[in-house]
């Protein structure tokens, strides 16, 4: 792929022009290692600038020669430079040639800014590649969930499988401000829109926008992280840049027809579920109720079914009427009513395992590409269709992608590349802490009887039609008080989504001179989402319908010129580009208000009220220009100057202009003469660099404008917004330097990679909270200075490979630390997030960003926990709990390969860094979580009442004071004055009183993951060429193989994004972790 | 010149003329024309739908909560945190970003000479003025009686001032009261207000709402500054307070229905406190059987709501334990409550009664400021009856009042008052909060299983936490000047 694209640049110096006496140069190329016949060698006259390159058969022809002296030069990348003169003074001249290798292939090509490609060792900062297939090592569809551990710096927050198509974040390098931006994601040149959208009423997630990126076409992705690297991709490159480059076809004459097909199946499964207590069931006291059934007249045992919590009698088997034995109609659909029913009250271990299902789905791949002397061309088309593991979720993408180039003639080329992505889907799950009643899985760890029978939750409406639940109101009113059947959540208020995407870019590249070229090109984003919501009629809430269309286009045109020129030992190369940016988006989105005229008729014209309607359009216009110069000097040293001019039409008019600019430089060491002599060292080079970012705002931010509310009656309203906005805003600039060194040793076997870097971002526009006495809200502001700084490791070796065996070991680890030096003037501390119940994210003056502030436990001097007469831990408001951002992250990978298997399994850690479990706390709070069973420190049931020595029961009483067969959970620690203390206290207290602690509900987010296995065969050749097939490969992945190291149970630190917003901090109404098991089928023809 | 290749001369022309083109609109401007025009929101505003958005936050002070738990109207049943008084800190923020920037807007345009004849569409400026200030006050007063000392005179000021200072209370009541002057001196008789929801550009009737409210306020810093209460009392009292209850208005739809009725679309979480019940049991007061629905369990059928059929939740226990929701009575459907089918949406709250205007002025002859108590106590009494639609048995009426717990009694005034006025003034948690704060009656008994450091009842709301953060210098010097910062430091005028 490199190689086609080299071929396209070169390709445009050839030049047509003729003389009289005209010789012909031919020959042959061959790869001096092999001594196969090389195809794509650029084989060029230097001095003519005129060049061929070489075919599949290795042969190259260089015709319309005047008779002369001549230096021929033919290069590939990855092999040293061949170069010899020739004398053209007959009709044909034989050159034959062959290319050695380089030591240790280290001539690699990077992708960066504008799609140029570039030699490794002449980049003066740190960027990552990783390979289209190591995305692809397990069946991950999501570029940012793929990403997740294979480049240092960069940490991914992901969301459950049970998430079908859900939203994952990515964080490079810590985070880079103080709103935490998203990196820029850019394909083949064209920037990607990668925002999530999630639905207001549950949190339904619709997946975050570069999730359509096929990974199956993408050839290569490179991490741009720093300043130096993105700077030229402008104001949204702020965060770092995303490159993704897709596979082309190839260049040369008579290229076969390559048929790829590859064809996996997925199972998911349920993996990780909190772990549940099954030895008491729903009600808040251990009695059971009894009842005088109306009917006949007999007295039963019954549980308090409106309590969705379970502290209720201990499951021992005694006859009980469970709650469908209330109901006349037939709940079950056996024909039968259940009424008067009595069972024995025994505990149902599986029952929300029971409720989720086998997640499925079939992925089919299919790609043919090819090319000619002047045309290429690849073709792709996948199909993906998925159920998930929760029931009646369904996913199902169909991508097509199209690449295709033409050399028009000698001078031009032009080449279109692009993609369409309809993704529609159908059920997905609610998420999040709702207070309403549709999240099944918050029911499920939160509000919950344990005893619970799911199979008799499934058939939700009885025979007469009337939708049941296990949280009946009492026995003799069988209506649902707080959560129906969720199974009617699941089957009746189905959301659906669709959306078409459109994105690519067409190319035209003129050669000017033999050295200069001129590239336009058109790149166009766009999309049309459609997303639907319903709310059945009958259930527990109003029923209702909601429509959402949102339609963003983004086009950029750009034009940019691209010299080279050497003179004596230095080279230039120099890129100068213009281009306008214009991005347009429109939404109409409108819900039903006060229910639906008629049951389960889903219109917005069957609201009963007025509907909310609401129009919403954004534009925005950004211009820029900018220029980029590499001057090297005998591939020994090399600088990289860069500025680039942005205008922006979101700020004011006399500010919209900025101006920001990168200087790097490598020093290749291993050049040096006396580098040469040694053979431990293979390849040294040093890199710096030192650049600037702006950054912009969204539009509409400048002038005051009024707000329209809600009508009351037939009578609008306005009102005047939170928010000041700012017509003195500037551009935000952030700085950055770093350092970094590139080391190989014995032969490229041992590779190491470090970097350092450290970066300044200054006066960001952000929207500060203010006092709301001020009358407002927030102010929009540029304020605050905020470094981040960080340390990379990159280690890769290949400690053993011989004619069957291979192994290779990568690794990567990342530090950083984010610091908020500066708040705007007057202000120390600004709240960037509050989760449910009051958990705090701030951004502190002199501190660390992500502050979490909360009630915590209050200590004495010496640390120990304070507990009042009472038994309970005394609580400290605002108490400082420590930071959000990880200690380090980073990801560990193995391949080992023997014959025609390959083994492949990657490993990805993250140490510290803290998160707020709400499913934790409610668990416990609820009675449902194994903690709040067993036995005391008295070995009795902590659940059993707690007697003094009297033996009277007490909320809580001392321990020295307790009854030798007293309950209780121990609370233990100081008095107010330091004494040590022990309290036993009634359990549901406690755990409704440690509701209250939520330093409790915080968790460390370490873990060590075994992401990803995959086990490969590769079917011998020569069987495979009688069936005339190239390759083909069988295989079996597993995705979240295995949490090996995690500080908490039933939750995964690792998917813990709920939703699309926020700082990543807490999770609930979390779904279920997944584990996806692959089949995996690759033909090539 | 540059492209000398023959073929394809034409479509190069073309492409150069477009490159070309497209490096002008590059590099030649940096203007964009209107494209920074926000086309989502208007850049202008009308002040009768400012008005109108304004009122509707009157809904927020008459239809919440905390306070009908505070004086336990209304018991939790089963998550029961807020009648234990968890939650200290509370935001005020909404109400200055809120309704209260909405007014001073409307004040700002009708005074700027400038923009003072293009909002003439909301009524005539000195009108728009009387009825954003009586609204300001209003909402200023509900404030500072929850948390005291406020950011008043340097509040609203948006750049100018983003850290107001906090005014003491005795200077906001102040303000207050001239403010309401002024305003009623303002009306100029000319259009009334556009956009009122409340009395329809009826000027006068803001002017009794103005004299209603000064009254209140008055009557607040009755042991504070006795010598100004009293003026302002006798003052507000004889320029004409309201006779007839002012209402808000909710409507039959979902963006503007009783909050009650919301309440209890999907959830059964507030019932009938035993407290208020046991109480109006004890006295036969019919107006339990309008408050409170039967309980399921003790329900007869016939159709009326009999007080032997209502059954109190008891207030503040830890949670319902085997409290059935059959057991226990939720409130009515006179308040909007019950739910959907049986809650009436529409069903409108009370800002101020003739009833509570009647039991003002029974307390302040009581004080010694003139009239004759008992008469105003049992007008208060009738009025209240007849508010809620009970007073058709009058036997029952009569006997009440003959109770000797009820009837009027000189020497236990504070106590009597204090009990009737907080059964009249239900379900307006707020206002009996601050007035069993003032009085000390109802007697009332904190929760048994206290959130609160203190386990007693709150009498002020902590301030939000932003505002050590946002706002630190004014925060600590109102702290310093007030008590601390928590639910137990008693507000000026309930020392």
């Amino acid at each position: 792929m490199k190689k086609f694209y080299y071929l396209f640049v070169l390709g445009l110096f050839f030049s047509a022009s003729a003389f009289a006496q005209t010789g012909t140069i031919s020959g042959t190329v061959i790869d001096d290692a092999t001594g196969d016949a090389f195809t794509g060698v650029s084989v060029v006259l230097v001095e003519l600038q005129k060049g061929d390159p070489s075919d599949i058969d290795g042969n190259y022809e260089l015709t319309n020669i005047p008779y002369g002296t001549y230096t021929l030069r033919a290069t590939f990348v990855g092999y040293e430079n061949f170069e010899t003169q020739v004398t053209v003074n007959s009709a044909s001249t034989t050159v034959n040639i062959s290319l050695k290798p380089t030591v240790g292939a280290f001539d690699e090509v990077i992708v960066t800014a504008f799609g140029l490609s570039r030699e490794e060792k002449s980049i003066g900062y740190a960027v990552q590649d990783v390979s289209g297939d190591d995305l692809t090592l397990a069946n991950e569809s999501n570029i940012v969930g793929a990403l997740a551990g294979k480049v240092s710096g960069v940490q991914v927050i992901g969301t459950s499988g049970a998430n079908i198509g859900g939203s994952s974040k990515i964080r490079l390098r810590g985070t880079n401000g103080l709103s935490d931006g998203q990196p820029l994601f850019v394909v083949d040149g064209t920037p990607i829109n990668n925002r999530s959208f999630s639905s207001s009423t549950r949190g339904r997630d619709f997946g975050n926008l570069a999730g359509d990126i096929n990974l199956d076409d993408v050839e290569s992705v490179s991490v741009l992280k720093g300043a130096a690297a993105s700077a030229l991709y402008g104001n949204r490159a702020s965060n770092g840049v995303i490159l993704i480059t897709t596979k082309g076809g190839s260049l040369g004459e008579n290229q076969p027809l390559e048929v790829n097909f590859k064809s996996s199946t997925t199972f998911d499964n349920v993996y990780i579920l909190p772990e549940y207590q099954d030895e008491y069931a729903g009600g808040y006291t251990q009695n059971f109720i009894p009842v005088v059934d109306p009917v006949d007249g007999q007295t039963y045992n019954t549980l308090n079914y409106a309590a969705d919590e379970s502290w209720g009698p201990k499951m021992d088997g005694t006859t009980y009427r469970p709650w469908y034995s209330w109901y006349q109609a037939d709940v079950d659909g056996d024909g039968t009513s259940e009424y008067g029913k009595t069972i024995p009250l025994r505990s149902n271990p599986d029952n929300v395992r029971n409720f989720f299902d086998t997640g499925l789905s079939f992925d089919n791949y299919l790609s043919i590409s090819g090319g000619s002397r002047n045309a290429t061309y690849r073709v792709s088309i996948d199909n993906k269709q998925q159920t998930g593991v929760m029931p009646n979720s369904e996913l199902d993408v169909t991508s097509l992608g199209f690449n295709g180039g033409l050399r028009h003639n000698d001078k031009f080329i032009s080449n279109v590349r692009l993609n369409y992505i309809n993704t529609k889907g159908s059920g997905r799950p609610p998420q999040g802490y709702s207070p309403t009643q549709g999240n099944a899985v918050q029911s499920f760890n939160q509000w919950f009887q344990r005893q619970l029978d799911m199979d008799m939750l499934r058939n939700y409406r009885a025979t007469d039609g009337t939708l049941t639940s296990w949280n009946i109101r009492s026995a003799t009113d069988t209506r649902p008080l707080y959560w129906d059947s969720p199974f009617f959540s699941i089957y009746e208020n189905v959301p659906e989504d669709s959306r078409d995407r459109f994105y690519g870019n067409y190319t035209i590249g003129y050669n000017i001179l033999s050295n200069l070229t001129v590239e336009a090109k058109v790149h166009a984003d766009i999309y049309d989402f459609v997303v639907e919501d319903r709310i059945a009629t009958g259930g527990l809430e109003q029923d209702s319908y909601s429509i959402a269309k949102r339609s963003n286009k983004e086009i950029n045109y750009e034009i940019g010129v691209n010299h080279q020129t050497e003179f004596e030992d230095f080279t230039f190369n120099s890129f100068a580009g213009a281009n306008l940016r214009q991005e347009r988006y429109n939404s109409l989105t409108s819900s039903t208000v006060g229910g639906l005229s008629t049951a389960n008729y889903f219109n917005i014209s069957a609201s009963v009220d007025r509907p909310n309607v609401n129009s919403f359009k954004s534009d925005k216009d950004v211009r820029s220009i900018y220029g980029t110069t590499t001057i090297g000097w005998r591939d020994i040293v090399y600088a990289d100057l860069s500025v680039r001019n942005d205008w922006s039409s979101a700020l004011p008019e006399d500010e919209n202009s900025y101006l920001y600019y990168g200087i790097s430089g490598s020093f290749v060491l291993s050049e040096l003469q006396f580098m040469q002599s040694q053979n431990i060292l293979s390849f040294a080079k040093l890199r710096a660099s030192v650049a600037q970012v702006g950054d912009d705002i969204g539009p509409y931010q400048i002038q005051q404008t009024y707000g329209s509310g809600g009508n009351y009656g037939s009578s609008p309203t306005q009102f005047v917004p939170n928010s000041i906005n700012n017509s003195n805003l500037k551009a935000a600039i952030s700085s950055d330097y770093e350092f970094g060194a590139d080391l190989r040793f014995l032969d490229g076997n041992v590779r190491l990679d470090l970097n350092y870097y450290n970066s300044v971002r200054e006066d960001e526009i952000i929207s500060l909270t203010v006092p709301g006495s001020s009358g407002y809200n927030t102010a929009i502001v540029n304020a605050g200075e905020f470094t981040t700084e960080g340390f990379e490791v990159q280690l890769g070796a290949t400690p053993y490979s011989t004619r069957d065996w291979n192994v290779d070991l990568t690794a990567n680890w990342a530090t950083s630390t984010s610091t908020v030096n500066k708040l705007a003037d007057g202000l120390t501390s600004r709240q960037l997030e509050r989760a449910f119940f009051g958990v705090f994210l701030f951004a502190r003056e002199g501190e660390e960003w992500g502050a979490i502030v909360a009630p915590g436990f209050e200590t004495d001097d010496n640390g120990n926990r304070i507990v009042n007469p009472n038994g309970a831990y005394s609580i400290e408001n605002n108490k400082d709990l420590g930071y959000l951002l990880p200690d380090y992250t980073g990801g560990f990978r193995a391949d080992v390969s023997f014959k025609n298997f390959n083994l492949g399994t990657f490993f990805e850690f993250q140490k510290g860094g803290q998160f707020y479990s709400i499913t934790k706390m409610f668990n416990a709070y609820s009675g449902l979580g194994i903690g709040t069973v067993g036995d005391n420190t008295l070995g009795n049931p902590l659940r059993d009442p707690v007697l003094d020595s009297n033996g009277a029961e007490v909320t809580s009483v001392a321990l020295a004071n307790a009854a030798s067969n007293s309950g209780g959970v121990l609370v233990e620690g100081v008095d107010s004055n330091g004494n040590p203390v022990a309290y036993l206290t009634e359990a549901q207290t406690h755990y409704a009183r440690m509701f209250g602690v939520k330093e409790n509900w915080l968790y460390d987010a370490s873990y060590v993951k075994l992401r990803e296995v995959n086990l490969n065969y590769n079917l011998p050749q020569d069987l495979l060429s009688k069936v005339s097939i190239k390759r083909a490969s069988v295989g079996v992945s597993v995705y979240n193989a295995l949490l090996i190291y995690s500080s908490v149970d039933g939750v995964d630190p690792s998917a813990i994004q709920n939703g699309t917003t926020g700082f990543s901090f807490w999770e609930g109404g979390g779904l279920p972790g997944t584990r996806s098991v692959s089949f995996n089928l690759n033909l090539s023809f | 010149m540059i492209f000398r290749t023959r073929k394809n001369k034409l479509s190069i022309m073309k492409k150069s003329l477009f490159i070309g083109l497209l490096t002008f609109l590059i590099i030649g401007c940096s203007d964009f024309g209107d494209i920074n025009v926000d086309p989502n929101n208007p850049s202008t505003v009308k002040t009768d739908l400012l008005l109108t958005n304004s009122l509707t936050s009157i809904s927020a002070v008459v239809g919440a909560t905390t306070g009908t738990l505070y004086v336990q109207y209304i018991s939790e049943t089963q998550y029961t945190e807020s009648s234990r008084y968890q939650t200290s800190s509370f935001d005020f923020n909404g109400w200055y970003s809120g309704v209260l920037q909405d007014l001073q807007t409307i004040i700002d345009l009708n005074t700027n000479p400038e923009t003072a004849p293009d909002v003439l569409s909301g009524g005539s400026n000195g009108n728009q003025l009387a009825v954003a200030n009586i609204m300001q006050v209003y909402y200023y007063h509900f404030i500072t009686d929850r948390w005291g000392r406020v950011p008043y005179s340097e509040a609203l000021k948006g750049n100018e001032n983003l850290t107001p200072a906090y005014d003491g209370q005795d200077a906001i009541y102040a303000d207050m009261i001239q403010r309401l002057k002024d305003a009623v001196a303002s009306m100029d008789g000319g259009t009334g207000v556009r956009g009122d929801i409340i009395f329809g550009g009826d000027m006068d009737r803001w002017e009794d709402f103005a004299n209603t409210l000064r009254m209140r306020i008055a009557l607040r810093m009755s042991e504070a500054n006795a010598g100004t209460a009293q003026t302002e009392f006798n003052a507000a009292v004889s320029a004409g307070v309201i006779t007839s209850d002012v209402m808000y208005p909710y409507l039959a739809e979902a963006a503007n229905e009783n909050p009650w009725y919301s309440r209890f679309q999907t959830r059964t979480d507030y019932a009938i406190s035993s407290t208020l019940a046991d109480t109006m049991q004890s006295l036969n007061d019919m107006r339990l059987t309008v408050f409170a629905n039967p309980a399921p369990d003790l329900d007869n059928g016939d159709g009326t709501v009999e007080l032997s059929e209502i059954n109190g939740m008891p207030y503040g226990i830890s949670n319902a334990g085997d409290i059935t929701n059959a057991s226990i009575s939720f409130p009515g459907s006179a308040i909007g409550a019950g739910g959907p089918s049986v809650g009436q949406q529409d069903a409108p709250l009370p800002i101020f009664t003739v009833a509570e205007v009647n039991f003002a002025r029974a307390e302040a002859a009581a004080r010694g400021w003139g009239g004759t108590a008992a008469t105003f106590y049992n007008a208060g009494i009738d009025a209240s009856w007849a508010q809620w639609g009970v007073d058709g048995d009058a036997a029952a009426l009569t006997a009440y009042k003959a109770d000797p717990a009820v009837a009027y009694d000189a020497n236990n005034w504070r106590e009597q008052i204090g009990y009737q006025k907080w059964i009249a003034l239900f379900p307006q948690g707020y206002e009996a909060w601050s007035e069993w704060r003032r009085l000390g009656f109802p007697a009332l008994t904190p929760a048994p299983d206290p959130l609160n450091n203190s386990g007693l009842i709150p009498v002020r709301h902590a301030y939000p936490t932003s505002e050590t953060d946002l706002n630190k210098e004014n925060y600590d010097a109102a702290v310093a000047a007030q008590g601390a910062d928590e639910l137990d430091t008693n507000l000026w005028w309930d020392q």
